[in-house]
């Protein structure tokens, strides 16, 4: 029973890392740690999709334990939980059942409100806008845009549509309100403005975890890694093109 | 100066995206400034956009290691919101203007250079985790 407890824990531990945006080695060397302090041998492997744990105990059992991970997205907060926690439990503070517990809150847990996320979002775009140089006349149009592109994605989110989809009808809408306010003259320059809220949709982090996942050799993750921030860069880029092109034609351009 | 402004706002914008704890928003938002204030300085004296992103991944990568150290959480936090301005999000949407323009040619400079800061970017970050973990070995116990 105690193996099944561990493994459950281990697994739980690198599943809320995977899924909030951990890079690969750091999910496998904390379900490692967790097992190894409770005196196991473990073997880990981890993708963006699956983690795969096997452990031996000391009468030589094996126990072997797979999560799938179906959606990401980058809760740093949590990230940071799971890490103090994994520390706390190695030193030998916290029990098992009162870890699993703890673990399932902190899965469950949404550190920020929808609203205050949304207007993060807003900031981080029109600052772009304005480090790309636009002028402060961008600002006001690019905070609106990303407004209204991140609450129509947080209300799709709730139905759980794949990514590209995603991606391709934020980039979409960002283009149009784009295009329709530099029309009325509410901003001036439309590429400084598109390419500020774009930012919100631009897989940096997928980008950057999946060519560091390559430099330390978890070649699986790495590809992996890249081929969903090269999917997602088709699809924005799929999204301002096809807007962008279907304007000049009526605009006749 | 201004930039630095700009993009420390904008690292507390997208930090916030990313459910960073409040307590580490400052840190995260200045390491990117300086990271920024790093690529426009080499842009200025060497105007090479692949330089300047190596050597501001550098900086941002050893701000967060040396953040981890004093506020005691990992690297990772104060790294991913730091480098998001430097991710190449306008030569993206440059790559597919011109593709939509039918201009080929600058659409693959542009797309060639997306994959070239991307690198640039993880290769920053990566010299600095490997040398600090050798010189400092955070994982020895």
């Amino acid at each position: 029973m105690k193996n099944e407890k561990g493994l459950t824990l281990a697994d739980t531990a690198a599943e809320i890392l995977l899924k909030n945006g951990a890079e690969t080695r750091r999910v496998e060397t904390t379900a490692d740690m967790i097992l190894s302090s409770l005196g196991y041998v473990s073997h880990t492997f981890a993708t963006p999709t699956t983690v795969i744990i096997s452990i031996e105990d000391g009468s030589g059992k094996l126990n072997t334990a797979i999560r799938r991970v179906h959606f990401r997205l980058i809760n740093l907060s949590k990230v940071d939980m799971v890490n103090s926690f994994s520390r706390d439990f190695c030193k030998g503070n916290i029990g098992l059942d009162d870890g699993i517990k703890y673990l399932n809150e902190v899965n469950k847990k949404e550190k920020y409100k929808p609203l205050f996320r949304i207007l993060g979002g807003c900031l981080g775009a029109s600052m772009f806008t304005l480090l790309f140089g636009g002028t402060w006349t961008d600002f006001l149009p690019t905070c609106l845009i990303a407004f209204i592109t991140l609450s129509v994605l947080e209300i799709i989110a709730k139905y759980q549509i794949s990514d590209f989809l995603n991606n391709l009808i934020g980039s979409m809408i960002i283009t149009v309100f784009a295009l329709l306010f530099t029309y009325l003259g509410f901003g001036v320059s439309l590429n400084k403005i598109i390419i500020g809220s774009i930012m919100l949709l631009v897989p940096g982090v997928a980008i950057t975890n999946g060519a560091r996942d390559f430099m330390y050799g978890d070649l699986l993750s790495g590809t992996a890694r890249t081929a969903e921030a090269v999917m997602t860069a088709i699809a924005i880029a799929a999204g301002v093109g096809v807007t962008l092109q279907a304007w000049f034609y009526i605009r006749g351009i | 100066m201004l930039s630095f402004i700009y993009s420390f706002f904008s690292v507390i914008g997208f930090g916030i995206v990313f459910n960073l704890p409040i307590k580490l928003l400052p840190a995260a938002a200045l390491s990117g400034a300086i990271g920024q204030a790093g690529y426009d300085i080499v842009m200025h004296y060497f105007n090479s956009p692949t330089t300047a992103t190596v050597v501001s991944a550098v900086i941002i990568g050893l701000l967060g290691e040396i953040m981890a150290r004093l506020y005691k959480k990992p690297a990772t936090l104060f790294v991913i919101p730091g480098i998001i301005p430097l991710v190449p999000g306008s030569y993206i949407y440059q790559a597919m203007l011109s593709l939509v323009q039918g201009n080929m040619k600058s659409a693959g400079q542009y797309g060639l250079l997306t994959v070239f800061l991307s690198i640039g970017i993880a290769a920053g970050l990566m010299a600095v985790t490997t040398f600090w973990n050798i010189f400092f070995g955070s994982h020895k116990k």
